[in-house]
């Protein structure tokens, strides 16, 4: 089976004041289905532009990303909005729930843009709800949920169309310790359970610990790549392997 | 987890009903600016509602006041420093009895419409330029036309039936019954004047300002009662033919050089205006309805635009979920439109409650008021408030729609 996402020699450059900006340069990577795979890097190392374009959101300045085999350049508007509504899910750091939407809502929305019938939205959004821990709060407001909550909603809402790939962009950046602890831990159980595929961006070297595969950027580049499968700590022996490296 | 029957390549075909669901939720969600929106647009709709009715008023009306004026000629002492349509009735004027009857036999008068009459003002002018508020108007029994002009009577009879009897104009009757301007004198009730009780044989429709202040009794009752023998104020003549009133009327000038002789035009030559009077007043109306329109579109607009602003973030959150331009476009369109619709729908008691409770004030100007006259075209209004919704949706919607799906993202 192929990869779900690859990217070919892939190149953004901004222009920040007429100045060219080269926040990724030349970047390969290959994210297979059923692999959980961890982007780590510093502020300004490039890791959100390559999500997103990864996400279809954005498109390279040079080279190719293909989604399911299909070159992001070639695609229309229509096809990439089409791609995120079915194929891929978005977690965010900042939750980006609807705000005048219940919990339920925001769940079911991501179901109603894929053009998912009424009974089967419903019942799916009940479930995952339920799976993530939520079924009492289905019908409170995001203003009324905590952190930790607001991101369990977001993950069921990234992942109510079964989608090939989830894009988590800093999933704990806004919570406390022991909720982002949680929250990793719901994206481990996706994992695992359901072989989720998932490209996790983060600067926390504790989030990566997740991730069958770390892949280290710096300025634009990709630095090092570590392949944790089989190891017991994976926290432990990222950071050795860091340190090792500097 | 991954369904690959989903293809990357199909067109988004989201639910049709999520635009309108997401719209109404977002409007309920800030709905203390779309109450304050509608409200706006409720009143520029009702004053909306006021023009097009103004319109309506106005059009069948412009050629009737012609029709009465012709083939009339009106006889009296010249009035310096005032056009002919400001001299008429002159109060001053008195013409002796023996020329008004020489002007009435003269060859083409109708001498069933025409009639000598005497003015006497009974009590003071209420406004410049208006008749007084009760002006006595002595008349020849049996000639009453002459000056009321084909003018129905509400109530009675337009003739007088004796000496001691009376005809009153609607505002002249509500004068006799005292204070309250809804009250008015009835039927077969008896009035003072100068001392002698007169019983109301009729009560006048509302016309001209002149009429409906007008006390008609019998001219010679009138030069008796008010000290006038021998002299009358003016002769009102009708010609048996239109197209004769012109020489009509100079031979009368010629016959009498110092008296000013009003009229005397055919239906056609006061007509001649008409048509662009007409189209004038339809332009005026017309310009006031698209304008006020314009200003309902812009405030929905403006309204729109911040609100876009403010939606920045959510817009961004749907574009990066997969929500298609046109889902966009139709969330700020669902906005709009209810907008446009809620605030209509709100003109309608607004307007009707203005117009009811200005009734006393439009009474006064003869204008009557039933709820029944306001209802106004229900699927005309429902239309125009989607074209105002529609037309105040463009501009927030290209902005809305310009949004990227990065938008989300930045303000993280």
């Amino acid at each position: 089976m192929g990869p779900i996402v690859e990217t070919r020699d892939v190149w953004k450059v901004y222009r920040a004041e007429r100045v060219p900006v080269e926040a990724v340069r030349g970047i390969d990577l290959q994210v297979r289905p059923g692999e959980y795979l961890a982007i780590l890097g510093p502020s300004g190392s490039g890791k959100s532009s390559l999500l997103h374009m990864l996400g279809a959101m954005d498109r390279p300045t040079r080279g190719e990303v293909l989604i399911e085999g299909k070159d992001l350049a070639r695609m229309g508007e229509s096809q990439r909005t089409g791609l995120r509504a079915r194929r891929i899910g978005f977690v965010f750091q900042a939750f980006n729930l609807m705000p005048i939407l219940t919990a339920f809502g925001n769940v079911e929305l991501a179901m109603r843009l894929a053009g998912t019938g009424r009974a089967e939205r419903r019942g799916r959004a009940e479930k995952l709800l339920g799976r993530v821990g939520l079924a009492e709060r289905a019908k409170h407001l995001p203003r009324d949920l905590s952190g930790g909550e607001r991101q369990r909603v977001a993950i069921a809402r990234a992942l109510a169309n079964r989608p090939a790939l989830l894009l988590a962009d800093e999933p704990t950046g806004n919570l406390d310790s022991k909720t982002g602890g949680a929250v990793l831990a719901l994206l481990d159980e996706f994992h695992e359970q359901d072989g989720q595929t998932i490209v996790l961006v983060t600067h926390d070297l504790a989030a990566a610990g997740h991730a069958d595969r770390v892949l280290v950027l710096r300025d634009g580049r990709i630095h090092s790549e570590h392949d944790l499968r089989g190891v017991a700590d994976r926290r432990e022996a990222l950071r050795h392997l860091l340190d090792s490296e500097l | 987890m991954s369904d690959s029957s989903h293809s990357e390549g199909k067109r988004n075909l989201g639910d049709p009903l999520l635009p309108v669901g997401l719209g109404v939720h977002t409007l309920m969600h800030r709905w203390a600016r779309a109450a304050l929106t509608s409200l706006g647009v409720a009143a520029v709709i009702a004053v909306y509602l006021g023009v097009s009715g103004g319109v309506g008023e106005a059009g069948p009306d412009v050629r009737a006041p012609f029709e009465a004026l012709s083939g009339r000629i009106i006889v009296q002492q010249a009035v310096e420093g005032y056009s002919e349509a400001e001299a008429y009735p002159a109060l001053s004027s008195l013409l002796a009895e023996s020329d008004a009857e020489a002007i009435l036999a003269m060859r083409g008068a109708d001498p069933l419409t025409s009639s000598s009459v005497l003015f006497v003002p009974l009590a003071r002018v209420a406004s410049p330029g208006e008749p007084p508020a009760v002006l006595a108007v002595g008349i020849e029994p049996g000639h009453e036309v002459a000056f009321l002009d084909g003018l129905p009577v509400g109530d009675g009879q337009a003739a007088l039936s004796d000496s001691m009897s009376v005809i009153l104009g609607p505002r002249a009757a509500r004068y006799f019954a005292g204070a309250g301007a809804c009250e008015t004198v009835m039927l077969g009730a008896v009035i003072e004047l100068a001392g002698a009780e007169f019983e109301v044989v009729g009560v006048l429709e509302p016309g001209t300002a002149l009429t409906d202040h007008a006390v008609i009794l019998p001219l010679r009752t009138a030069q008796n009662l008010f000290l006038r023998p021998g002299v009358v104020s003016a002769v009102i003549l009708h010609v048996s033919d239109p197209a004769s009133a012109g020489p009509v009327a100079a031979a009368i000038r010629e016959r009498f050089p110092g008296l000013q002789v009003i009229g005397g035009e055919s239906q056609g030559e006061l007509e001649e205006p008409a048509p662009e009077i007409e189209s004038g007043v339809v332009s005026f109306f017309e310009a006031l309805k698209i304008t006020v329109l314009l200003v309902a579109v812009l405030m929905i607009s403006i309204v729109m635009v911040i609100s876009v602003a403010d939606q920045r973030r959510q817009i961004g959150i749907l574009r990066a979920m997969g929500a298609g331009r046109p889902l966009i476009a139709g969330l700020v369109l669902t906005q709009a439109m209810v907008l446009s619709v809620a605030g209509t729908l709100l003109a309608w008691p607004v307007y009707a409650l203005v117009m009811l409770s200005l009734r006393s004030v439009l009474a006064e100007a003869n204008i009557e008021i039933t709820l029944a006259d306001l209802l106004p075209s229900w699927a005309r209004l429902f239309v125009t408030a989607l074209l105002v919704g529609g037309l105040a949706s463009l501009w927030p919607a290209w902005q809305a729609v310009r949004v990227t799906p990065l938008e989300a993202l930045r303000a993280e």
